[in-house]
């Protein structure tokens, strides 16, 4: 089990995943809840985004606006893709670089 | 890419992933210096200098726990200063983070281990003071300029920025020390790095989806809304509605205006030029004050 993992198979997100890989139940639901607010959030705020690109009648103020807005997908992401394939970002089975 | 065990894409996250924890620590710090910018663009409106605005205000006394310091005269020094204390951690953060990353493949970083042969104890350290100055000198910055900013209910905005940088950063903080006392052990077949680990990547996604809500209110566009003064054709109606917003987005990536200021914050002779302007500044201000009291 623990081999198949590490070689990657499945989507990640999703029940297709859970027909590829046999992985415990409780593991896959943190996949899919994390992917899911992880997807939410960005939707939410690059939805925001464009509507201050769309009205954007204050350049100075709403050009760091937008920057700072952008934390949340960039975190999130982040977030997701380090817990999705952990062992590469931990370093612990994988060390970065080793290729 | 997506394909259920296409080797393209485990070896493209493999590739990608230690640069994108990189790319989140170096945006923190870019983020605290936009925010800080957002201020001063609030203060400063359409015209005029912060350092002129503000050298008119009486001196800010220091929040609590450091209130035995002198009081300081805001003013054109003042602002310079709180302007490099804010770009020293948005420099100093990604230089660390890109630090990390070299120095873990060759075993010296030794993370979330507080042991003082290592780089993570020194990096948590220089961190820690980095970003005690620059929130120290934001909190004086907004005592200062109360006023000015309280139409814009900075707190709120400070809030949903401060709590993205310190939740991350002290949930760090706290993992890190809960596992050096090995109070995390390993579920499953996770070990216990990974899971303390993965712990807090899946805090951070639940609170950048509630930020995300947040961040709707708080940030919000509606009172950016101006009437339509032209109508729209009749014909690629999408496309003309599609490319201001390509063309704002060109606007907002380009970093010209960030760098010109970091230039003209770390001039030389930027100091000097500050303390001129204070001192004609207050030499003046005091004629003023002394005619209407008298």
């Amino acid at each position: 089990m623990r081999s198949r993992f590490v070689q990657g198979r499945g989507v990640g997100i999703g029940l297709p995943a859970m027909l590829v890989t046999r992985r415990e139940l409780w593991e896959q639901l943190v996949y899919d809840v994390t992917g899911g607010l992880a997807i939410a959030a960005c939707v939410g705020s690059l939805l925001l985004i464009v509507a201050h690109l769309r009205h954007f009648s204050n350049p100075r103020q709403q050009k760091l606006i937008v920057r700072l807005l952008l934390m949340v997908p960039i975190y999130a992401i982040d977030s997701f893709f380090s817990l999705r394939w952990r062992e590469v970002t931990c370093g612990s089975r994988v060390a970065p670089f080793s290729r | 890419m997506w394909f259920p065990g296409c080797p393209v894409f485990a070896l493209t996250i493999a590739q990608v992933a230690p640069y994108l924890n990189v790319a989140r620590d170096a945006y923190e710090g870019y983020a605290l210096w936009c925010f800080f910018a957002l201020l001063l663009a609030y203060v400063e409106g359409e015209s005029g200098d912060c350092g002129l605005l503000l050298a008119r205000k009486p001196p800010v006394r220091h929040p609590l726990p450091l209130c035995f310091l002198p009081p300081v005269q805001a003013g054109p020094v003042f602002v310079l200063w709180t302007k490099r204390v804010v770009l020293q951690f948005a420099i100093i953060k990604p230089l660390v983070a890109v630090l990390s990353l070299v120095l873990q493949p060759l075993g010296l970083l030794g993370e979330q281990n507080f042991s003082p042969t290592r780089a993570y104890l020194y990096f948590t350290i220089i961190t820690n003071v980095s970003v005690f100055f620059a929130l120290w000198f934001l909190v004086l910055f907004y005592l200062a300029a109360r006023d000015e900013l309280k139409r814009f209910s900075p707190v709120g905005k400070f809030l949903a920025i401060k709590s993205i940088l310190f939740f991350t950063f002290w949930q760090q903080m706290l993992i890190s020390v809960l596992n050096h006392y090995e109070v995390l052990t390993g579920i499953g077949a996770w070990t216990q790095r990974e899971f303390s680990v993965g712990l807090q990547d899946f805090a951070i996604c639940v609170e950048m989806f509630l930020l995300s809500i947040v961040h709707i209110f708080v940030f919000e566009f509606q009172s950016y809304v101006q009437p339509v003064s032209a109508v729209l054709d009749t014909r690629f109606v999408a496309w003309q509605m599609f490319r201001p917003v390509v063309r704002n987005f060109a606007a907002t990536v380009s970093q010209r205006d960030v760098l010109s200021q970091a230039r003209e914050v770390l001039r030389r002779d930027a100091s000097m030029t500050a303390r001129k302007q204070q001192d004609a500044l207050l030499s003046g201000s005091e004629d003023d004050g002394d005619g209407k009291q008298t």
